[in-house]
């Protein structure tokens, strides 16, 4: 039994060795995806381009302005224009020549005011083209107006008492907010069973495609021993690409490793398994390679969608927070973090563990229900 | 001019395969030329050549006077080709394949229609319209793929194993069809494995290793085989036995066996009795020994096993 | 005789019928290039562009008073955090955050409802304790917040209310003390000063344009609907493998059809099929995530059309250059959807990236469509805006359709 199971694996791992650019892909396209995500997402959000109008022109407000130049949040241009009344024109480039994220305008009497505490307006005008560099803008320019305008009109307060009248806030797990951190263990996870389910996938579908799934069913196999032989190339690659990936979230991404790596090693083997039961489930229900590919596509998004893989679990709506239970890779998202930035075991993490059992248990059933089916209807 | 010609023409492959090499061919028009040969004789890259689907490493070879290189897109006009492979898309129906066809070479309307319907008949596939290319049997299937390759009446029909996996049945047919274009002047050029149809060609060319090492009329080529081809009966049991012991006889060319019997060529009907002495000494009984003419075949095999030695 | 060019048409529109023959006789593939984008649209735009919200939040109160429930109300009636419970001590909030069941929690300590000067008694120096209410001094403030980092993105939002309520109540509180000052004493310049000091130095007004609420999903949809789009291009890079998989190739290149007209034949349904696409998701973005289509339908269409010929042409050219279907798809796959969300602006905002790293972003066509389609929907401009973009787009589809048919021979190799 050992022996036609493996000579079924093996026969999918020729196929691979016979296509190289495939080999490739799937060997190495975790890693590089996911270096090229925590590159795209762990770069600080910079250099927002910002044009600032003066029409005060005073001591204080040019050094306002300074301010904003040594932030490295903000490129600072300084309009020698007023703003226009129709703001479209500094958002799409047509007057100043950039598109600009932010205007800001500074009216005229402006450091005689603050100076008096009189409360002088800026008016701050944000395209919100992105929210996401909008709202990182307005909470950034919110945070320098306040200090330099404190610093201004307040001369007896101190930076340290106006901080002091704030609440301490403590990051907990991923210190610097760093968004790499997020993105790329998400990643991992993810590319950890997109890459097992499409081998898996690609190889059933081939044979049913080329014809020479029936070649299979003519074989003096059992049904358990065709789907465990196709699953071997699946698992060990999806596998080995789980660890080139941990190495590069770890010693790349500075991610760190504060549980039991033994423990987060078993538990993605037995995650892969898991997940295994979708490839299988896509395949027989497509009928080539092409229609397994656009199924493996619709389930990634919609597993993205579910998983708290972008946005976390508990701002859905009530009903998509239940549904996302039955899917695998939320709980293995937790598991994968908990271990990884949280440093907690299997004490904390077990509801998930059984999670996973019992999904699994649910998925590979039907897999194999279905299979078995299909091989009567083939057959 | 003939309607094919070419002059050392070479094609190599990657690593060093030389597939073709250095073939002279003339093929005149309205002739139905075969090409027989073994596996990996050069049968199927001689016709990508001659269909200008594939580059030549040297030489030349012009189709209708077109040359395959140069005008390329001529010759694909003038020609009808029928890959080894089915060749055409198992997920549209017979109409729709050839409306593909029709599509390709602009045949529109009433014409395209009454061509359709021609062809159709032609293969014997009318009532086979709606049915989806991947669900035809085998012989129908090469019989659509013969009327696409007919739908521009090309002056060329170049086939390559066009009978390959098919009944009998559906192979007579197939070669009644290739025999009323042939009457119809088309020329014609086939590659196949199967020595019957090649004795229906007007000329044969057996190419071995790239090269055409004969090329005649079949009962030329039949008469090129020296000697005499023998019938040698034997009890069934004793036919390994038998086959073993001829083959070490002085004086046998080839020994082959076909059923129950044992075909040998010889160099002449005086080895009778050196025959007789051999199969006596193993201990076998000669049930029956006689002459029969020499079959396409055995002159092949004779050719290329003389060649080799 | 016809001419040359006429014939490239008719060839060209032979392959195209052939081709939607084809995707017509599969009617999995049919749903889904013809529905699958709609489709991912809506539920990547529902997952994705949740706003941050209900964040769980555990309660420590160490004070138990009545400032510290009022806090405590205060958090949990904003939109961004969720008060789930109370712990007893910092154990317990510890394990809560470490299982996940709270991602913030905010510690209470003694002495928050003790910073606020008892209404009765010394009036005048209550009014000095209000004013200095921002000199806590070494103590500090009696709040804090420990928030669970490994999703930065509502970690940031989360502290960004935690700090504006508490700040919020702290000045109400304290505004609510000086209003119960008699009238006879408002005018006095102590209290004046202590009023002033509760406000802002400077009066900040922000004005947000194109997006007033800063919802994500409002530049998701836009960037989504570009990106759903490279679908049908990942379907096109399978098209000259599978043709060659079946050995109908063979067939193909023996007749006299152009390669120019094999190719672009093969992209025109998918072309179509994308146009469908972008109005559907067009009355998606619109009906279902109401977003403002403030730019010309028309031009919209026009241009995301264009982005889809791009995308096709790069699809095709992998499908030449890449010897089988499998390959073709990964290659596709791997260079349109997983980069596509990242480099087109989901995580990362790259309209905020300085300008020469932009144009290295934006030759990478799914950017391009990402500018054009937000410019559109949420800007309104025109061509005078994106022209560039536009020019991008027709630059690598030229190119990568000139490539395909370099690369694409009529000839078995």
């Amino acid at each position: 039994m050992l022996n036609r199971i493996l000579n079924i694996a093996w026969k999918d791992f020729l196929h691979l060795w016979h296509n190289k650019i495939l080999l490739v892909i799937v060997l190495l396209g975790g890693a590089t995806e996911l270096t090229l995500v925590g590159m795209a997402t762990g770069a600080p959000i910079d250099d927002v381009r910002t044009v600032i109008y003066d029409a005060d022109g005073s001591q204080i407000s040019r050094e306002m302005i300074a301010r904003f130049e040594a932030d490295e949040t903000f490129a600072v241009t300084v309009a020698d224009e007023p703003l226009p009344d129709d703001l479209n024109e500094i958002f799409t480039g047509a007057l100043f020549g950039d598109d600009y994220i932010v205007a800001i305008d500074i009216p005229e009497g402006f450091g005689e005011e603050l100076r008096a505490g009189r409360r002088p307006e800026v008016t701050i005008h944000l395209n919100a083209i992105s929210a996401l560099a909008a709202t990182t803008a307005r909470r950034k320019a919110e945070e320098i107006l306040f200090y330099y305008g404190a610093e201004v009109a307040w001369p007896d307060v101190s930076r340290d008492e106006l901080e002091a009248f704030e609440p301490q806030i403590t990051v907990r797990y991923n210190e610097e907010l760093d968004r790499a951190q997020y993105t790329t263990p998400s990643e991992a996870g993810f590319m950890l069973y997109v890459i097992a389910i499409g081998v898996a996938a690609f190889m059933l579908a081939r044979e049913r495609e080329f014809g020479s799934f029936e070649q299979l069913l003519v074989m003096p196999h059992h049904p358990m021993e065709i789907l465990i032989g196709k699953a071997i190339p699946a698992v060990v690659l999806g596998y080995a690409n789980f660890l080139l990936m941990l190495g590069v979230i770890h010693f790349i991404f500075g991610v760190p490793i504060r549980g039991s790596l033994p423990l987060l090693l078993v538990l993605a083997l037995f995650y892969v398994l898991v997940e295994l039961g979708v490839g299988f489930l896509l395949a027989l229900v497509s009928r080539t390679q092409h229609q397994a590919v656009l199924l493996v596509m619709l389930v990634a998004f919609v597993d993205v969608a579910f998983s708290g893989y972008a946005a976390p679990v508990e701002s859905m709506p009530p009903a998509m927070q239940t549904i996302s239970l039955a899917f695998p890779i939320r709980h293995f998202l937790i598991i994968l973090r908990g271990v990884l930035q949280k440093g907690v075991g299997l004490e904390i993490l077990w509801p998930h563990v059984l999670a996973l059992a019992a999904l699994g248990l649910l998925i590979n059933g039907a897999a194999l229900l279905l299979f078995r089916r299909s091989l009567a209807s083939e057959r | 001019m003939s309607m094919i010609h070419t002059e050392a023409l070479v094609r190599r492959f990657r690593g060093g395969v030389i597939a073709v090499d250095g073939l002279d061919l003339d093929v005149e028009e309205g002739e139905l030329f075969g090409i027989v040969g073994p596996d990996g004789a050069g049968k199927t890259t001689t016709l990508r050549l001659l269909a200008a689907i594939m580059k030549p490493t040297g030489g030349i070879a012009t189709v209708a006077g077109y040359d395959t290189v140069r005008e390329a897109e001529a010759v694909k006009r003038e020609i009808g080709y029928m890959p080894q492979q089915f060749g055409l898309y198992p997920d549209l129906s017979v109409e729709e394949n050839l409306n593909f066809v029709c599509d390709i070479f602009g045949l529109e309307g009433e014409e395209r229609r009454r061509r359709i319907d021609e062809l159709l008949g032609f293969a014997g596939l009318s009532e086979f319209r709606k049915r989806r290319g991947g669900h035809l049997s085998g012989g129908m299937q090469k019989k659509l793929v013969l009327a696409s390759a007919l739908i521009h009446k090309p002056r060329v029909l170049l086939l390559d194993e066009p009978t390959t996996g098919v009944d009998p049945v559906a192979r007579r047919q197939f070669w009644e069809m290739l025999s009323e274009l042939h009457s119809g002047g088309t020329t014609i050029v086939v590659c196949t494995p199967y020595m019957d149809e090649a004795e229906r060609c007007n000329r044969v060319g057996l190419m071995y290793e790239g090269r055409m090492i004969v090329c005649d009329t079949p009962a030329a080529l039949k008469r090129m085989l020296p000697g005499v081809v023998l019938a040698v009966s034997v009890p069934p049991r004793a036919m390994i036995d038998a086959e073993q012991a001829l083959r070490r006889l002085p004086g046998v060319l080839d020994v082959q066996a076909y059923g129950d019997r044992i075909h040998l060529i010889a160099s002449g009907p005086e080895i009778r009795p050196e025959l007789e002495a051999v199969l006596a000494a193993e201990g076998i009984k000669l049930l029956d020994l006689r002459p029969v003419p020499p079959r396409m075949e055995e002159a092949f095999i004779y050719m290329i096993r003389s060649r080799g030695s | 005789m016809r001419t040359h060019a006429s014939n490239i048409i008719r060839h060209t529109f032979a392959i195209a019928r052939k081709e939607i023959w084809h995707i017509i006789r599969d009617p999995i593939s049919l749903f889904l290039v013809g529905f699958g984008p709609v489709i991912m649209l809506i539920i990547i735009s529902y997952a994705f562009a949740v706003e941050v919200r209900d964040v769980p939040t555990l309660v420590l109160d160490l004070d138990r008073t009545e400032a510290s429930r009022e806090l405590i109300e205060r958090l949990d009636a904003t939109e961004v955090l969720d008060v789930i419970g109370t712990a007893d001590d910092m154990s317990g909030v510890e394990r809560a955050m470490d299982a996940r069941m709270a991602r913030v929690a905010v510690v209470i300590d003694r002495g928050l409802e003790a910073m606020f000067p008892a209404p009765s008694g010394d009036l005048l120096g209550m009014v000095a304790q209000l004013a200095a209410l921002a000199q806590v001094g070494d103590r500090g403030l009696p709040v804090s917040y420990i928030v669970d980092g490994t999703e930065p993105i509502s970690a940031e939002t989360a502290i960004e209310t935690a700090i504006k309520e508490t700040n919020a109540f702290l000045v109400e509180r304290a505004r609510a003390l000086l209003d119960m000052l008699p009238s006879s004493m408002q005018n006095l310049p102590e209290v004046q000063r202590a009023r002033e000091q509760l406000e802002t130095p400077i009066a900040l007004e922000v004005i947000t344009h194109y997006n007033p609420e800063e919802k994500t999903l409002w530049d998701l949809v836009p960037a989504m609907i570009a990106i759903v789009l490279t679908m049908p291009a990942m379907s096109v890079a399978t098209v000259i493998a599978k043709e060659r998989d079946q050995g109908t190739l063979e067939f193909l290149v023996a007749t006299p059809a152009a390669r120019l007209a094999i190719l672009t034949g093969k992209m025109l349904p998918y072309v179509l099929i994308g146009v469908f696409n972008v109005l559907l998701m067009y009355l998606a973005a619109v009906g279902v995530f109401g977003l403002p289509f403030r730019g010309n339908l028309l031009l919209y269409v026009a241009l995301m059309a264009l982005y889809e010929f791009a995308c096709l042409a790069i699809g095709l050219f992998f499908s030449i250059v890449i010897p089988n279907q499998e390959a073709a798809l990964w290659v596709s796959l791997m260079f349109f959807l997983f980069p596509g969300f990242f480099l087109s602006g989901m995580f990362f905002p790259i309209v905020a990236m300085p300008l020469e790293m932009r144009m290295e972003a934006m030759s990478f066509p799914v950017s391009g469509g990402v500018f054009i389609s937000r410019s559109l929907f949420l800007q309104g401009v025109g061509l005078d805006v994106v022209w560039w973009a536009v020019g991008i787009l027709i630059y690598v589809g030229a190119i990568m359709l000139a490539l395909s048919v370099l690369f694409f021979k009529k000839r078995i190799a």
